[in-house]
């Protein structure tokens, strides 16, 4: 008992995240209800410039739902109300008394059923959305994105819309006037190349966003306040890319390699909103990072030298989640680094004394020119890129129905693999969440057999 | 002056023609269109004429559904849009809207309460999903007649999900659950949810309500009327012949703009 | 369907402009291409104007997922298959990348890329905001330098300014035809031809307009409007239309009214000293194109619903809107149901027609077109 009761202590950080993710709901309530705090919805990882007023809370849609949580989960809230998260020996104590029957459950359950209820409610958001007139030509983001804004959109005080090379998301963020959101369209136009004095202007565009901001909060723009956040960002991409490239490229896991995968999908997506908070986020992924570190040198875990990698990559249009689990019982491991291939894990460069404006615009502007790029080139070379930090052995492409920026290289991209990085690939399709798992376990069958 | 009117409704699976004298049912056919539907809507047609003791000449004919311009006996022609709800109507006077489903194709329309006339439309002709070809799939995947399936359907109390829109991939889900050893009646009940999600969801879009008229050949299927019903949250009428509601709209049609 | 002779009237204008030392600049993206810039560089701006069929179609296939723009799969088919009636392709010196949206970023690349067509840049933002045309200027300017870099030598203010009032008349031109009350075929085969070969196409277009004058359209048609995407050359919607008992009276597309709207006062132009100025001002005022952010539907709808009122106290007639969306255009469907929405609480009646280029989908058009017709 005790060595699985310390499997759940000792990985506590990777449950808080779970936990904070989706109680997003009832903390939201209290911030907005009780403590008269303004919503901003965002998306993709913008929520940055929120942060810079204290009474301004930013959230990703999806979680001002109501989800299922598993009861585990429900404990070590209830357990962190009454004792904080790390009074370590008092929870113990907390679910020994509790005459927990199912103690023997392990940490790879309760975070696979995080992910699976996250994703279930991605689903719901879809059908939703598609219910409420989102045309079918969509791909499955934008998709359950219309969702999320029809059905709790009105929640917020204002969308904070950047325009990047999707057009698709640009016309979607158009839209959410037009659906009757009753939210205060906040526009900052990121230009789509580098040239001539074009970050001058990002700069003022992004002022002038912070005025709008400005105009919500009761509070005034303070460059301090901005430059703090700065800095915890920093620390949240530090030690984002350590899981990512340290423990992800180690010849040992934490854990088994599906639950790795899980952790880093469930790490992708509080990314975009930090769970709202990005104090609380940045001291949860540091400690994860050390818990995983520290199970690493206990040698509590898995080896994985044998199993191949394979990075599954792009996920923001929606990705199939059991292939990680079907890569797994084919043993492979399964990586997924998103936002570091748009490159939202680089260092704002506030260390300069820069502006913090001047510093955030820097970043952004490096993120779509090199990240997403405005061009398939710039977006195929990031994907090599991501592939070879990996160090991967082999990359399955998600092919999104409906997808015609992100998802539409992949011609270019298996040529430059096989030229550049000598790893395979396969596209896979992608509709809906659930359909199609048995093609996808037979195609994925027959890549993994390029690895025997 | 004609007073008998003739309605032909070729659709891609069955061909009706339907006989229509002062406003009043009289005569009808059905029989499947096969590829020679031409030739199929003559003979009813004729037979049709002979049971009667009319000739061609005592009738004014009006075609509508897939194969309306390729009928030339037709005087003149209408869509099936029209038609069906000019059909309904004679049912059903206070009719609202109409859902059709047909064996290739599903629609649904509003009808203005206020004019009586088509107000806004939405078909679904591109996928057999929500279609009668979805539910013929199915059956044929549980060795099930499809006389049989909607009464089998409503047997089950736990209808199975099945979350494959299209119908290729969801026969193939079918039979994996049926492998699996899930009941036949749950399946067959998950099969009539997933055509009655799919048909509501598109006539939702259009905004229909009460009075919505059933029709098409689908709607002799009782189990689709009641997942019908529960998706769309109010209940809904099925004509005493849903298969003939198109040709006796168009031959209703025909009579309204002849001036009977 | 329209005689598609005067495509190879147009390779042969192609040619002699080649022979003339003149370089054919191609691009997909629609309203905010300079083509004046690239008219005072000497060179021939090439719209791609064409639509699709199956087989271009799925020529694309080998570079893009099926769940693309079909009219960008056609532009990347017609490339890739070189269809005689599209020799004129072979032409092309230059092809300008574009973000119009996101298909026009893919497809301009992949035939840049993959028809080994040197490839010049032009990005446009998505907001209007004053930063916004600044970006426009820099883009511009980039452009010019560009463009003068192939030429060899400047692009001279004067010859700016000369393409530009070139531009201005020929669209004042198009925008009388658009008055006149001929059929919706016969209007847009020449918007669709005049837009083709551009100004030099003016002297024709006023020879056409002069006997045209008499001829009216079909007094029993239903008018329609034509709003969305274009109808673009070698597609058969509109003979689709006319066949079912409709006559579009109006072409709220690209290839219509957008098109001819951009026109300048002659006092402002007359006023203006730096032409290129005047491009920035153009792309401002440019409310109508479907590309910006974030008012083009309130746009489309107020535009939309005064042309009806106008239309209805002009003739007496109840306008019907038909919204064309081709399949996967981003621009389009998103707001497809609101426009339609919004139109009919103000009692006009819309069709929103969703297709590809496939051969399969017209019985399918037409029963939605007759339907909506007698519905009407």
């Amino acid at each position: 008992m005790s060595l699985v009761a310390d499997e759940l202590i000792r990985f506590s950080s990777v449950l808080r995240i779970a936990y904070n993710f989706l109680t997003g709901r009832d903390y939201l309530k209290r911030k907005k209800f009780r403590e008269k705090k303004k919503l901003i919805s965002v998306g993709l990882p913008f929520s940055d410039l929120v942060y810079a007023f204290p009474d301004l809370i930013p959230v990703f849609p999806i979680r001002m739902h109501e989800f299922k949580i598993h009861k585990y989960l429900t404990y070590l809230g209830s357990a962190s109300n009454i004792f904080g998260w790390n009074r370590v020996t008092n929870f113990l104590g907390f679910v020994k008394d509790l005459g927990i029957k199912d103690i023997s459950q392990t940490v790879d359950n309760i975070i696979e059923d995080v992910i699976s209820t996250i994703n279930a409610k991605y689903n719901e958001m879809y059908d939703y959305g598609e219910e409420c007139g989102v045309p079918t030509d969509f791909c499955y983001g934008v998709k359950s994105l219309y969702g999320m804004n029809v059905s709790k959109g009105k929640n917020c005080d204002a969308n904070l819309n950047y325009t990047i090379r999707c057009s698709a998301w640009n016309k979607y963020l158009e839209s959410l006037k037009a659906i009757g959101n009753p939210s205060k369209q906040i526009w900052i136009e990121v230009p789509p190349r580098n040239i001539g004095n074009a970050l001058e202007l990002f700069i003022d565009n992004i002022t002038k966003g912070l005025e709008e901001l400005e105009k919500i909060s009761s509070y005034n723009y303070n460059s301090n306040t901005l430059r703090d956040h700065f800095r915890t960002v920093n620390q949240i991409h530090q030690s984002y890319k350590q899981i990512l490239y340290e423990i992800g490229n180690a010849d040992f896991y934490p854990c088994n390699p599906a639950t790795f995968s899980e952790i880093l999908a469930l790490l992708n997506i509080s990314f975009h909103d930090y769970n709202s908070s990005a104090t609380r986020f940045r001291d949860n992924i540091i400690s994860l990072f050390n818990e995983m570190k520290g199970r690493i040198t206990k040698g509590i875990g898995m080896d994985v030298s044998k199993m191949p990698k394979i990075l599954i990559t792009p996920m923001f249009g929606g990705w199939e989640p059991k292939t990680h689990d079907i890569i797994y019982e084919l043993g492979g491991r399964v990586l997924y680094g998103d936002w570091d291939l748009l490159q939202f894990l680089e260092d704002i460069p506030i260390s300069n004394r820069m502006d913090p404006i001047e510093a955030y615009a820097q970043f952004l502007m490096n993120a779509n020119q090199i990240g997403i790029g405005c061009d398939n080139n710039t977006l195929t070379e990031s994907y090599v890129r991501l592939a070879r930090n990996f160090e991967a052995d082999g990359l399955i492409f998600i092919q999104v129905f409906g997808c015609h920026s992100i998802s539409n290289c992949y011609t270019m991209l298996k040529e430059k693999l096989r030229r550049e990085l000598e790893i395979p690939s396969i596209a896979i399709n992608f509709n809906k969440m659930g359909e199609n798992v048995e093609q996808v376990k037979t195609r994925l069958g027959a890549f993994m057999e390029m690895f025997n | 002056m004609v007073y008998n009117f003739i309605g032909i409704d070729i659709g891609s699976l069955a061909s009706k023609v339907v006989l229509i004298s002062e406003g009043k049912l009289v005569d009808y056919r059905v029989e499947r269109s096969t590829f020679d539907f031409k030739r199929v809507g003559n003979n009813l047609f004729n037979d049709i004429l002979e049971k009667n003791n009319l000739n061609k000449s005592d009738v004014f004919i009006m075609s509508t559904g897939y194969g309306r311009n390729t009928i030339d006996i037709a005087d003149d022609r209408i869509t099936e849009i029209t038609a069906h709800a000019r059909g309904a109507q004679y049912f059903f006077p206070e009719a609202h809207s109409v859902i059709d489903i047909g064996g290739q194709d599903s629609k649904a329309i509003l009808i203005s309460k206020k004019t009586g006339n088509v107000m806004d439309f939405q078909m679904n002709d591109k996928c057999a999903a929500g279609t009668g070809r979805f539910l013929e799939v199915m059956a044929h995947a549980l060795e099930v007649p499809i006389e049989e399936i909607g009464e089998l359907a409503l047997n089950s109390n736990k209808p199975s999900a099945i979350s494959s829109t299209c119908t290729v991939f969801a026969e193939s889900e079918v039979i994996s659950l049926f492998a699996r050893g899930t009941s036949k009646h749950d399946i067959a009940a998950g099969i009539h949810k997933s055509i009655a999600r799919r048909v509501a969801g598109m006539a939702k879009r259009i905004g229909v309500a009460p009075l919505l008229v059933f029709c098409g050949g689908v709607a002799k299927n009782i189990a689709v009327k009641k997942f019908l019903e529960e998706e769309l949250g109010f209940e809904i009428v099925i004509p005493n012949h849903p298969q003939l509601t198109g040709a006796i709209g168009a031959a209703l049609i025909a009579q309204e703009h002849n001036g009977n | 369907m329209e005689d598609l002779d005067f495509l190879s009237d147009y390779y042969l204008f192609l040619k002699e402009k080649k022979e003339e030392g003149k370089k054919v600049i191609g691009f997909i993206s629609h309203d905010n291409i300079p083509e004046e810039l690239i008219d005072a560089a000497g060179f021939i701006p090439l719209r791609m104007i064409f639509a699709g069929n199956d087989e271009l179609m799925d020529a694309s296939h080998d570079f893009l997922p099926p769940s693309t723009c079909s009219f960008a799969q056609s532009c990347i088919g017609a490339f890739s298959i070189k269809p005689s009636d599209y020799k004129f392709l072979d032409l092309v010196d230059y092809f300008i990348v574009s973000n119009h949206c996101v298909s026009d970023i893919c497809a301009s690349e992949i035939i840049a890329k993959y028809y080994d067509i040197p490839q010049l840049s032009f990005y446009v933002s998505y907001t209007k905001t004053d930063n916004s045309l600044k970006y426009f200027y820099l883009e511009l300017i980039d452009l010019k330098e560009n463009l003068e870099k192939i030429k060899g030598f400047e692009i001279l203010n004067q010859d700016l300014m000369n393409s530009i009032v070139k531009y201005n008349n020929f669209k004042k031109k198009l925008l009388d035809l658009s008055n006149l009350s001929i059929p919706g075929s016969k209007k847009l085969e020449l918007l669709q031809k005049a837009i083709l070969f551009g100004p030099e196409y003016l002297p024709k277009l006023e020879k056409i307009l002069q006997s045209q004058e008499s001829t009216q359209a079909k007094n029993n048609s239903k008018p329609i409007l034509l709003t969305g995407c274009s109808i673009f050359i070698n597609d058969y919607l509109n003979d689709l239309i006319e066949e079912s008992g409709g006559n579009i009276v109006f072409f709220d597309t690209w290839v219509g009214f957008n098109y001819y709207s951009q026109i300048f006062d002659d006092n402002v132009l007359n006023s203006s000293n730096e032409p290129i100025n005047l491009l920035v001002e153009r792309f401002k005022n440019n409310i109508h194109g479907d590309h910006s952010v974030p008012n083009f539907l309130e746009t489309k709808i107020s535009h939309i619903e005064e042309f009806s009122k106008n239309y209805k106290s002009r003739t007496g007639k109840k306008l019907g809107v038909i919204n064309h969306i081709i399949k996967f255009c981003d621009h389009m469907s998103i707001m497809s149901s609101h426009l339609k929405n919004r139109l009919q609480e103000k009692g006009i009646q819309v069709l929103n027609l969703e297709r590809d280029y496939s051969r399969a989908n017209r019985g399918q058009l037409s029963t939605r077109i007759e339907a909506f017709l007698e519905m009407m």
